[in-house]
């Protein structure tokens, strides 16, 4: 009888749970059980924060199911047996699928109208890509491989489907860190930039009021995505994936002519692509891929990103001001960086701090947007040096 | 195009160049834009002096136009501004009441609900 009850502790994942068979920093340690933990952890951040729900919720809980022991769920297919429900989900990400579908579903919802008013706005989402590459010389830096150092390098993007697409394509061992990396910077954008805006602008330059911008025309919206996939894809292929689908997106909605589609990739398919996405990355976050010193340097080297890239914007900001003669307020540099349309409210927030008639929100979105394309582009570019 | 393991030179190599890239795929989509809202434009001032004929015409019965009763209009108004303001609405006097026509995007228009509240 003893023998029977020892057996069945034995195949529980209970037993499991409590082994310490993590090694970190020379100690061993039951893994698992603290992966539970920092799963649970995040479940109350997105619940009861209110931190990226969508996205962190089943991230955590793919982080959760992953590290159960036993449970298979990531488990490869064998001769025998078939492989984890997770490891099926997950084939989407690993091909690279589900970042261009989310892409689709943000350009059905951005409206690139404050890019169109203000072309020069571009240069803004060009100079906020600092960041990615900064870090990915620290990267490089601090021991990573030149894959690696690419795929935590483009965290300064703060674009979480760009990020995942260049990490599974690049160094998918990575994809857990990254993604918690990008995703938690981006619930934090209203933490991390308004220091770094405050520190590099003057109290005139914040409270620089910017003329209305002109009113878009339908046909150069639609115009817009046309010209945008051919000349981009044409230039560099790479970026085809995410700019391709980000513009399709786009022209889906502009054009006008199907409703019911654009209600369907913006509400159904979005939110659907987000659960598949979110629980795979999260299932790439196992004990003994997540809790390495490695994890730690992505951290660390990710707030930088997200900072040099808030600078690089700022600083070009400051450059168009100056040449524009003082009609441009250089804290929309800051919404450069994509995380949309959280950095643009940050602006507008702080430019309302310095003059309440201030409103910043539709001159940073056309930074704001700008970003997406330029982390797309330079994730295009990554891609072309390193796969 | 490169291993697993560069030198700093390459890195430099790879950071200039892909910034200079970013820079010069962004600058050209915005001279790109530039191009075509000039086309745009100039297509629609071709076709103004036929759009402008009829606006004219149906400009003219305007001064003509009725007064319209605004009652409720008037009743709606003030009882939103009273609740807004937490005050009775025989505080408030509603001298006139004009549509704004909407210029603004909707970003604009979220901007401004957020600065309300």
């Amino acid at each position: 009888m003893l023998e029977i009850l020892q057996g069945f502790w034995e195949s529980t994942g209970l037993n499991a749970l409590f082994q310490c068979n993590t090694e970190l920093f020379g100690v061993n340690l039951p893994g698992e059980l603290i992966m539970i933990a920092i799963a649970c952890l995040f479940l109350y951040l997105a619940i009861h924060k209110g931190y990226e729900p969508y996205l962190l919720i089943p991230i955590a809980f793919g982080m959760l199911l992953v590290n159960l022991p036993l449970a298979g769920l990531m488990a490869s297919p064998t001769e025998t047996e078939n492989g984890g429900l997770l490891y099926y989900l997950y084939l989407g990400t690993d091909l690279g699928i589900y970042p261009p579908l989310i892409f689709l579903c943000i350009g059905a919802g951005t409206d690139f109208g404050p890019l169109l008013a203000n072309p020069r706005s571009l240069l803004l989402g060009a100079a906020a890509q600092l960041g990615i590459f900064v870090t990915f010389f620290g990267a490089i830096l601090l021991g990573f491989t030149a894959p690696e150092a690419a795929s935590i390098g483009i965290i300064g993007g703060a674009d979480g489907p760009t990020a995942l697409y260049l990490t599974t394509k690049l160094a998918p061992h990575l994809l857990g860190a990254i993604a918690i990396a990008a995703y938690s910077y981006m619930a934090l954008v209203p933490v991390i930039q308004p220091p770094i805006i405050r520190l590099l602008t003057t109290p005139k330059e914040r409270v620089i009021k910017m003329e209305q911008l002109r009113q878009v025309s339908k046909a150069e919206k639609i115009v817009f995505p046309i010209a945008v996939t051919l000349f981009t894809v044409l230039l560099l292929p790479s970026a085809g994936s995410l700019i391709g689908m980000l513009m399709l997106g786009n022209l889906i909605k502009e054009s006008g002519r199907v409703p019911n589609l654009v209600s369907a990739i913006q509400d159904s398919l979005m939110y659907i692509i987000s659960i598949f996405l979110g629980m795979t990355v999260g299932a790439k976050a196992s004990a003994e891929m997540f809790l390495r010193p490695e994890t730690l340097k992505i951290i660390v080297l990710g707030v930088i990103a997200f900072g040099m890239g808030t600078a690089g914007g700022v600083l070009l900001g400051k450059v168009m001001c100056k040449l524009s003669g003082g009609k441009i307020n250089p804290m929309i540099g800051a919404a450069g960086v994509s995380a949309v349309p959280m950095a643009a409210r940050v602006v507008q927030k702080e430019g309302q701090k310095y003059n309440p008639a201030n409103f910043l929100l539709m001159h940073a979105m056309g930074p704001n947007v700008a970003g997406v394309i330029g982390s797309a582009v330079a994730a295009g570019c990554l891609l072309l040096f390193f796969q | 195009m490169y291993g697993d393991i560069i030198t700093m030179g390459q890195a430099t190599i790879v950071c200039v160049f892909s910034l200079a890239l970013v820079f010069i795929v962004l600058l050209a989509i915005s001279y790109m834009i530039d191009l075509t809202a000039y086309i745009v434009r100039k297509g629609e001032k071709k076709q103004d002096p036929k759009v402008a004929a009829p606006a004219k015409a149906a400009a003219a019965p305007a001064p003509a136009a009725t007064v319209v009763d605004d009652t409720t209009n008037v009743v709606l108004a003030a009882a939103a501004v009273a609740a807004y303001l937490g005050c009775s609405t025989d505080q408030i006097v509603v001298k006139s009441i004009r549509k704004i026509v909407n210029v603004e995007t909707s970003w604009a228009q979220k901007s401004r609900m957020d600065s309300v509240r």
